[in-house]
């Protein structure tokens, strides 16, 4: 479409190797690399450093991988999907012992004076080892839904140990997105996450007593009813789930009443309630939230938010760089950003949907995971829609290793856009 | 799509998973999240609250207030208060009041107000930070004056605030300095070297004494409000408010009025004076000298005040709980290892003489004389060196180092001020081979036997011994918290002989009856036995000890004083400053009037 129509014929020798790839895939974070350079420099201006260039050095570098990669057959990965599982895991048992601490988490390697973290890469190894698997046989059968999820369960327990909860959380949503596509029954998917559920209803319900144990013994049995409904083995399969929702619950409620200190309680709800903390973490909550706010429909634009300017927002070139786009950029700028954002989701939708087998299907949308994940929680966070969990917001934060990473996805999906049928040269 | 053929030769299937659907699913799921979810609320923000998020955006209006909590006070045993806190001005500046480039004139005005220099000022905003919503304290504890020079010009000096503050104060001035410590402003060091959680720079902390030790309990919770001020910084808006919690109150088993006698008797002699209550443990008195005025630090200390401070002689030692050979109040130690060891009789008559010769060298008695056939309670009274020396040969060294150690001697005797103790020394034949890299001689039992030698002991720890020499059964564990039960009801049964009890204390009471300290304690109505020594420091004035308690049936008080490098002797020099105290414990109201009298005695 695009491609046939626009580009001159001249090119298009040169551009043979990547005559099926989706352009738009391309283009959009490519647009967002360039935007987070400019927005890091707008952070930095006032902030006495100035590597945001480094930003746009480390993209060039993730796009050119991702055009070699986008022309290599992704399929050849499949016999490489253990090496690769291997290689995870290995190097997240590594950063354990010889990482380097950054506020108190064990994160980083030093490879030849480079700081890699390779908990981002881990996304990708995982993202590949699953698609693997599922392409195999599909989840539709709880075995083989019990097998992946004790795979994944790996790596993730390595990077909840380092301990970095935002990435093991992308982890989760990964797993889950590609169940989903893999055929596993949604049912199955319910079950799995409902205990987490059931710990937060029995926290948050149980103290109102009459409407709230109502409310827990409705969605107990909505649980009982989708077992006996998916699972294969009725009576067990019923009380089973059942009787772990209850002991989830009860165990939450104990963890939050008894185990957490305050502090710990107050870092999970402070995005719900900044003002509980006014001098502590929900300042700069309530300082994100003003920032962004303070954008209007047009912003204030670039270089000229105050809240930016004067460093209001810490870690605001990285995790908080959405707060920079809504003050300065406004409105306008940051549903533009959405929009390109939800413009690649849909773009590796329709890969996903297109592709010739089920491996490549299955990794464009762990990528689509994966992002969909990070997007909506990073930007949740600066407007306190979702706590604070240290997940960068892809391509925009400043971060060597997630945003090379992100580009590698992005080659990777491309490759199967551009295998996605029989070449006919 | 069944028909397409495999392109690689292990693909077994092409496509089963990620029906329409799934697709259309995920399609609206991200749609309604990204648009619906984010997009809504930043619609929220940006466009129904933008106006409101900008003015406050652009005013920077939003202040943080923290509130500092009432620092416990430290109360006597009887309640009245050691440490409290006043009211006093401060000054605060509001970094985000102006920009950084305007300050320059504000900051020269409330230098030359306050006679604080620029410099300093602009260091603690640069710490602080231009950005940061919080005040910099820059003075505290201004005067009237200046409080009121300040408020003339404050139309023209933005983002100044003079505030009351509270202040902790000592009443009684220098009174149990080194039992107190004194509170001071975290500096950055501190800040580095502890992690501390929960605290700013410049907040106030306990430094010294039990304002350190108790620093969790006297500090309280802070609080403090998110406010949202106008153009000329005025509160017009809580946002946030969190309640401050006052500190708790520390009670110790110091008394202010035996305590003020302590201190009077040992008046502005280097030295120290510790009574202990010796059925439990209790701290009545503690004092050092030199010491401090703990005000001082409580405002900002003047670098010319740190200088004389510094130029005096440690003042910030507590000598109560630092290491001197106790001499011959060591004595006490001698007799009951020669008693319980077996080695020597209760009837034991030794002769002494001027001098015994040991290893070569003479060890010679006080008064180079000797004080003919002595028995235990004979020596005591008289002191005599040539008798303990053979006692202390007699039992060996083994013994004799066993039974210091069970005095409480060579350890820590716990009290709540950690550090500031000095563990004192007991010397053995391991620590001597490490240290000196020679093996024990005779001549060092012999020197131990009269406490000197390496023998080290604090005060507080001789306080201690004679807590065991007049309840006559066990060692108590000194402290100074009065709720600390566990150190109040801690014994340590060291099952003495009735026999050794009562020459112990037939031996103390002939010291002061009759015996080295006899003029020291003439015309007193209290029944007191005690023991001085004086102990030998090369090259300089000796050390002098006198402890004794009272009464010698049914003790009630332990009181042990000592000068540093004080020349005299025990008698002389630290006997009269026990009998001030007991004097004191027992008659307080005539105690009061009585003035410091030193009687000349002989020495021991």
């Amino acid at each position: 479409m695009f491609r046939k129509s626009v580009l001159p014929a001249r090119f298009k020798h040169w551009l043979q190797p990547w005559q099926a790839v989706d352009w738009w895939l391309f283009a959009a974070p490519v647009a967002l690399t360039i935007l987070g350079g400019i927005m890091i420099r707008s952070v930095e201006l006032n902030a006495g450093w100035a590597d945001w260039w480094r930003h746009w050095i480390t993209g060039s570098v993730g796009l050119v991988l991702a055009l070699l990669i986008a022309r290599w057959r992704y399929d050849q990965l499949l016999q490489w999907k253990w090496i690769i599982y291997g290689i995870t895991n290995a190097s997240l048992l590594l950063v354990m012992f010889v990482g380097r601490e950054e506020l108190g988490a064990q994160r980083w390697i030093n490879i030849f004076g480079f700081n890699v973290q390779p908990s981002e890469f881990a996304k990708l190894g995982m993202i590949i080892t699953i698609a693997a698997l599922l392409h195999e046989r599909s989840a539709s059968t709880i075995p083989m839904m019990v097998k992946v999820l004790v795979i994944a369960a790996v790596p993730w327990v390595l990077v909840f140990l380092e301990p970095n909860l935002g990435t093991s959380l992308v982890f989760g949503s990964i797993t889950i997105g590609m169940l989903y596509w893999g055929n596993a029954n949604p049912g199955w998917l319910l079950l799995l996450v409902s205990p987490v559920i059931s710990a937060i209803l029995f926290n948050v319900l149980l103290p109102i007593w009459g409407i709230g144990i109502f409310i827990i013994a409705l969605w107990v049995a909505f649980i009982g009813w989708t077992a006996w409904k998916t699972l294969p083995w009725k009576t067990y399969g019923t009380l089973v789930p059942v009787v772990i929702n209850l002991i989830a619950g009860g165990l939450g409620r104990v963890l939050w009443q008894y185990v957490l200190k305050d502090y710990q309680k107050q870092r999970i709800t402070m995005f719900m309630n900044p003002d509980q903390d006014p001098l502590g973490g929900g300042y700069h909550l309530i300082q994100s939230r003003i920032a962004i706010g303070a954008g209007e429909f047009w912003g204030r634009g670039l270089y000229k938010g105050t809240q930016t300017q004067l460093n209001f927002i810490p870690e605001q070139h990285t995790d908080f760089i959405f707060t920079a786009i809504g003050e300065e950029l406004g409105f306008i700028g940051s549903v533009a950003v959405l929009l390109t954002f939800l413009l690649i989701c849909f773009r590796l939708l329709i890969i996903a949907q297109n592709a010739k087998d089920d491996f490549g299907s299955l990794l464009a949308i762990g990528v689509f995971s994966m992002i969909v994940f990070q997007v909506v929680v990073n930007v949740g966070m600066t407007i306190n829609l979702s706590p604070v969990t240290g997940i960068p917001l892809p391509w925009l934060s400043f971060g060597n290793a997630a945003l090379l990473m992100n580009f590698l996805a992005i080659g990777l999906v491309e490759s199967v856009s551009n295998f996605r049928q029989r070449l006919k040269f | 799509m069944l028909q397409s053929p495999p392109t690689i030769a292990y693909q077994k299937h092409t496509r089963s998973v990620g029906r329409k659907n799934q697709a259309l699913t995920l399609t609206f799921g991200v749609a309604a999240m990204i648009l619906g979810g984010l997009g809504g609320r930043l619609a929220y923000l940006q466009l129904m609250q933008g106006t409101q998020n900008r003015e406050l955006a652009d005013s920077n209006r939003i202040r943080l207030l923290p509130k500092q909590p009432e620092r416990g006070k430290i109360l006597d045993r009887k309640g009245k208060i050691l440490a409290g806190s006043r009211l006093s001005h401060s000054v605060f500046l509001w970094p985000l009041a102006q920009k950084k480039a305007e300050w320059s004139h504000t900051l020269e005005r409330v230098s030359q107000i306050l006679n604080i220099p620029v410099a300093d000022i602009q260091k603690r905003l640069e710490t602080e930070g231009y950005n940061s919503p919080y005040r910099v304290r820059i003075a505290r504890s201004i005067s009237p004056q200046k409080v009121t020079a300040l408020a003339e010009s404050i139309g023209e000096l933005d983002g100044v605030q003079v505030d009351a503050e509270a202040v902790r104060s000592y009443p009684n001035g220098d009174l149990a300095a080194h039992v107190l410590g004194y509170t001071g402003e975290l500096t950055d060091d501190d800040f580095k070297k502890h992690h501390l959680d929960h605290y700013r720079l410049g907040d106030v902390i306990g430094q010294m004494g039990i304002e350190s030790a108790r620093e969790q309990d006297l500090r309280g919770e802070w609080g403090g409000q998110q406010v949202e001020v106008d153009g000329a910084g005025n509160v017009v808006k809580i946002l946030g408010e969190k309640q401050t919690h006052a500190g708790k109150d520390v009670t110790l088993t110091i008394d202010l009025d035996l305590q003020k006698a302590a201190e009077t008797a040992l008046g502005n002699r280097k030295g120290s004076i510790v009574a202990i209550n010796p059925n439990n443990g209790e701290i009545l008195a503690m004092v050092s000298r030199p010491a401090f005025d703990p005000n001082l630090f409580s405002t900002r200390i003047s670098e010319k005040q740190w200088q004389r401070l510094q130029g005096e002689d440690h003042p910030f030692v507590n000598r109560a709980l630092q290491g001197y050979p106790p001499a011959s109040t060591f004595k006490i130690v001698t007799t009951t290892a020669g008693l319980e060891s077996g080695k020597f009789s209760p009837d034991t008559v030794l002769a002494t003489s001027a001098s015994i010769r040991v290893g070569g060298i003479d060890f010679g008695d006080w008064n180079h004389a000797g004080f003919g056939p002595q028995g235990f309670v004979g020596a005591l009274t008289w002191s005599s060196d040539t008798f303990f020396y053979q006692i202390g040969m007699g039992v060996g060294d083994q013994t004799l180092i066993q039974w210091a150690r069970r005095f409480g001697f060579g350890q820590k005797t716990g009290i709540e001020l950690g550090d500031e103790e000095a563990s004192g020394l007991v010397p053995d034949n391991a620590w001597k081979q490490k240290e000196i890299h020679e093996s024990w001689f005779l001549g060092d039992t012999v020197n131990m036997s009269i406490g000197q030698g390496f023998l080290q002991c604090t005060p507080l720890q001789v306080a201690g011994m004679f807590a065991i020499a007049a309840n006559g059964s066990y060692r108590v564990k000194p402290h100074l918290l009065q709720d600390n039960e566990s150190a109040e009801n801690w014994r340590e049964p060291l099952n003495l002989k009735p026999k050794t009890v009562r020459i112990l204390h037939e031996g103390l009471r002939g010291v002061v009856n009759g015996g080295t300290a006899t003029a020291a304690f003439s015309g007193t109505d209290l029944a007191i036995a005690g023991k001085s020594g004086t102990a030998e420091d090369f090259g300089r004035e000796s050390h002098t000890w006198f402890g004794a308690f009272s009464p010698v049936d049914k003790p009630q008080i332990v009181v042990v004083a000592f000068g540093e490098n004080s020349g005299g002797g025990g008698g002389s020099f630290a006997a009269p400053m026990v009998r001030q105290v007991l004097e004191a414990y027992f008659h307080p109201d005539k105690a009061k009037k009585q003035q410091a009298e030193v009687v000349a005695a002989p020495r021991d």
